[in-house]
C-alpha cells in the first residue's frame, strides 16, 4: 500500500521581488516500509515538497499552488489545519537538519519529548516520562534516566540528533520525513545516524521520505530515489536504476561529482557547470538545458515528458525521446567513456 | 562562591559611587543656609554649621559621614527638623515601593502580552495598533497623563479618589500613570524578541509535533523570548519602586520621589547622599537578583566566579 503519493504539486512563494515558484509539478509516491530519497542541490525544492507533506509552508508567503499530496486517506492539501495538527507528530514525524538549534534550549530534553505523549496521546505525566526514558534508550542514549532532565546544551551533535529523532518517533508515526539527518554532523557520526535509521525502520517498518544531497547517505539507506532540479523531478527510479543506469545528465553530472574511493588512477572530479535557472521566472523547457552538455533546440522550448524504462524506472529528457535515439546514444557514449 | 564575591563587589561599587556623590555634591556652589543667610544673623549660621560638622574640613567630614554610615546611620536631614534620613527613607519608602511594584506587575504582564500579539500578528493589523500604543505609551510624559487620567478617571467617572494616600483604591490611578511607560518599552522589547524567537528551528520542531499555536507559544516561546527582556527589567523595577517626582507630586503620594529632587535644591547633604545611597544599593541589589533569575530562566547559564 502507499503511504504518500504527491502528484503534480505546486508551491510557489511571495517575495518583494515577484513569486517564486520552488515546486513545480512534483510526483511522487511512498510504498510502505520503504525509503524514498529526494535528491537535489540547495533551492532545488525539496525541503519544501517536506514541508507541504507536512502543511508547514512558511506562511502567509508561502502557498500550495496545486496538485495533491495523498497521506494514506487524507488529502493534505485541503485539510483544515486542526486536522493537519492532529496528523503531524503522530502519524508524519520530522526530523531536521540541524540538530545544534532544533531543540529548545531552555527545556529539559525530556519534557520535549514527553510533551507529545501528554498533548497528543493523552498519557498520564508518569507513563509519558516511563515511555520517554524507554525511547531514548532506544535511539541510543546511555543513562536516559539521568539524561531525560538535561538541557541541550549538555548533549553533543550527535547525540541532539538522537533526541530530534527520538522526538520525531515518539507517536510510531508511519512515515518520517528526515530533512538532511547529517547533513550538520561529523563524518563518524553521520555514520552512526544513518545506522540508527536503519535499525529504526527495520524494526518499525516506518516509511522514510529522505531529503539529502548526499549520494552517499542515498546508497546507504534509500531504496528508491527521486532527483529534483529547479522545482520538478527530472528523473526517478530505484537506488540500482540510479547508480547503474541514469538516464538524465543531471544526474550524470551529480555522479560524477562524488569522488570515487576505489579509483585507483588519479581522476578529476567533474563539478556541474553554471547555476540553476531563476525560479523567479523559471524556463519553459528543461530547467537544466542551460547546463546541459547536450542540450538540443527542443530542450530550450518544450519541458519533456516523463520517459519510462521500466516500472519504477522514469525520467523527463529529451534525448530519451525515440526521436531523439542516435543522439542520445552518441550522449550517453561520450558520457560512459569521458 | 558565586554569591560572596558578588558580595563583596556590591559593597565596593557602593562605596565608589558614595565617595564621588560626596565628592560632586560639595563641588556644586552653594550650602544649606545660603537662602537663609541673609535674615540669619552670623552667630546662628555658625552653631548650625558647627552642629553638622559643616565647619570642619571636607576629608573630616567624609571620614565622620563614613563612620555613620558604617552604623547604617545618614545623619539627620538639614531641612526636616523632626525627622532623621533613616526615618525620611523608611517612611517615604513604603507608598512608592507599593506603587512602584504594582506599576512593575501590570507593565510587565501587559507588556508581555501586548508583545506578544504583535510579534504573533507580525506586519499585521495587530501588530501596527500595538505599537502605536507602544510608542504612545513612550511619547506621553507622566505630567500629562496623570491629569489625564485625573480628569476622566476620579474628576469626570467618579469612581476613584482624585489624589493622595489612603486606601487600595488611591493606588489605582498613580499606578497606571507609573506602569504605561515601563509597559510600553517591555513590549516593544517583547515583540522583537518574540520574533526572533518564532524563527527559531525549535518552534518548527514544536510545530512538527502537532502541538497547539497557543500551546507552542507559552511553553517553548515565552522563555526563550524573555530571556534578553529581563536583563532592562532590573534597571527599570529598581528606579520604579525608588518612587518618581513627577507622578508622586501631582498624586500628592508620600513616596520618597520628591525628596531625590528637592534635596539637591536645598543642599541637603545628608538626604543628597542617603536617597543616592539608598537608591544605589536597591538597584545592585535588582541587578544581583537578575542574575540569579538568569540561572533558572536559562540553564545555559553557569554562575561561576569568573576564573573558575
Amino acid at each position: 500500500m502507499r503511504v504518500l503519493e504527491i502528484d503534480n504539486l505546486h508551491v510557489s512563494f511571495k517575495t518583494r521581488g515577484g513569486e517564486i515558484h520552488a515546486v513545480r509539478g512534483v510526483d511522487l509516491h511512498v510504498e510502505d516500509g520503504e525509503t524514498l530519497a529526494i535528491v537535489g542541490e540547495s533551492g532545488c525544492g525539496k525541503s519544501v515538497t517536506a514541508q507541504s507533506i507536512m502543511g508547514m509552508i512558511p506562511k502567509p508567503h508561502g502557498r500550495i499552488k496545486g496538485g495533491s499530496i495523498k497521506f494514506r486517506d487524507h488529502e493534505m492539501t485541503t485539510l483544515s489545519s486542526k486536522k493537519l495538527r492532529e496528523i503531524r507528530g503522530t502519524e508524519i514525524g520530522m526530523i531536521f537538519q540541524d540538530p545544534m538549534t532544533s531543540l529548545n534550549p531552555t527545556m529539559k530534553i525530556g519534557h520535549q519529548i514527553d510533551e507529545i505523549f501528554i498533548k497528543k496521546l493523552k498519557l498520564s505525566r508518569d507513563e509519558a516520562k516511563k515511555k520517554t526514558i524507554k525511547l531514548l534508550q532506544e535511539v541510543g542514549i546511555a543513562d536516559p534516566t539521568t539524561r531525560y532532565s538535561d538541557y541541550s546544551h549538555q548533549f553533543s551533535g550527535g547525540m541532539r540528533q538522537r533526541v530530534v529523532i527520538a522526538i520525531a518517533l515518539a507517536a510510531n508515526p508511519s512515515l518520517l520525513i528526515a530533512d538532511e539527518p547529517t547533513t550538520a554532523l561529523d563524518v563518524t557520526i553521520q555514520a552512526q545516524i544513518l545506522e540508527l535509521l536503519k535499525r529504526i525502520q527495520l524494526e518499525r517498518q516506518t516509511s522514510i521520505v529522505l531529503i539529502t544531497h548526499d549520494l552517499g547517505v542515498v546508497a546507504e539507506l534509500a531504496d528508491r530515489v527521486s532527483v529534483m532540479y529547479a522545482g520538478i523531478v527530472v528523473e526517478s527510479g530505484t537506488v540500482h536504476d540510479l547508480f547503474e543506469s541514469p538516464k538524465h545528465p543531471y544526474t550524470w553530472g551529480l555522479l560524477k561529482s562524488v569522488p570515487n574511493i576505489h579509483s585507483q588512477e588519479k581522476e578529476r572530479l567533474m563539478a556541474i557547470e553554471g547555476t540553476p535557472p531563476d525560479l523567479f521566472d523559471p524556463p519553459m523547457g528543461c530547467p537544466f538545458a542551460q547546463r546541459c552538455p547536450y542540450a538540443m533546440e527542443v530542450c530550450i522550448e518544450y519541458l519533456p515528458e516523463k520517459e519510462f524504462f521500466s516500472e519504477s524506472h522514469s525520467a523527463r529528457c529529451w534525448l530519451q525521446d525515440k526521436r531523439a535515439k542516435g543522439y542520445s546514444e552518441i550522449a550517453a557514449g561520450g558520457e560512459r567513456h569521458g | 562562591m558565586y554569591v560572596i564575591k558578588r558580595l563583596i563587589t556590591m559593597v565596593v561599587t557602593l562605596w565608589i559611587i558614595m565617595t564621588l556623590t560626596f565628592v560632586i555634591m560639595n563641588s556644586i556652589p552653594g550650602d544649606p543656609f545660603a537662602s537663609d543667610a541673609k535674615s540669619l544673623p552670623e552667630e546662628i549660621v555658625k552653631n548650625m554649621r558647627a552642629k553638622y560638622n559643616l565647619d570642619e574640613p571636607l576629608p573630616v567630614q567624609y571620614v565622620l559621614y563614613m563612620k555613620d554610615l558604617l552604623h547604617f546611620d545618614f545623619g539627620p536631614s538639614i531641612q526636616s527638623k523632626t525627622r532623621d534620613v533613616n526615618t525620611l527613607i523608611a517612611e517615604g519608602f513604603l507608598p512608592s515601593a507599593i506603587l512602584g511594584l504594582q506599576a512593575m506587575v501590570v507593565a510587565i504582564i501587559l507588556g508581555l502580552a501586548l508583545g506578544i500579539i504583535a510579534a504573533l500578528n507580525h506586519n499585521r493589523g495587530l501588530d501596527y495598533l500595538s505599537m502605536i500604543v507602544a510608542i504612545v505609551g513612550i511619547s506621553v510624559p507622566s505630567f500629562i497623563l496623570a491629569p489625564l487620567l485625573i480628569k476622566y478617571g476620579a474628576v469626570e467617572a467618579g469612581i476613584l479618589p482624585v489624589a493622595s494616600w489612603g486606601t487600595w483604591q488611591h493606588t489605582i490611578l498613580p499606578t497606571i500613570a507609573l506602569a504605561v511607560g515601563p509597559l510600553a518599552i517591555i513590549a516593544r522589547f517583547v515583540r522583537t524578541s518574540m520574533l526572533e524567537v518564532l524563527s527559531q528551528n525549535y518552534m518548527k520542531t514544536a510545530e512538527a509535533k502537532g502541538l497547539s499555536t497557543v500551546y507552542i507559544v507559552c511553553k517553548h516561546g515565552i522563555r526563550n523570548a524573555i530571556i534578553p527582556v529581563i536583563s532592562f527589567i532590573g534597571p527599570l523595577f529598581a528606579s520604579i519602586i525608588t518612587g518618581t517626582f513627577v507622578v508622586e507630586k501631582i498624586f500628592a503620594i508620600p513616596g520618597i520621589g520628591k525628596y531625590f529632587v528637592d534635596s539637591i535644591f536645598n543642599r541637603d547633604y545628608p538626604v543628597i547622599l542617603g536617597t543616592t545611597i539608598f537608591y544605589s544599593t536597591i538597584l545592585v541589589l535588582t541587578l544581583f537578583l537578575i542574575d540569579l533569575c538568569y540561572r533558572f530562566v536559562d540553564p545555559r547559564i553557569k554562575m561561576t566566579s569568573g576564573s573558575e
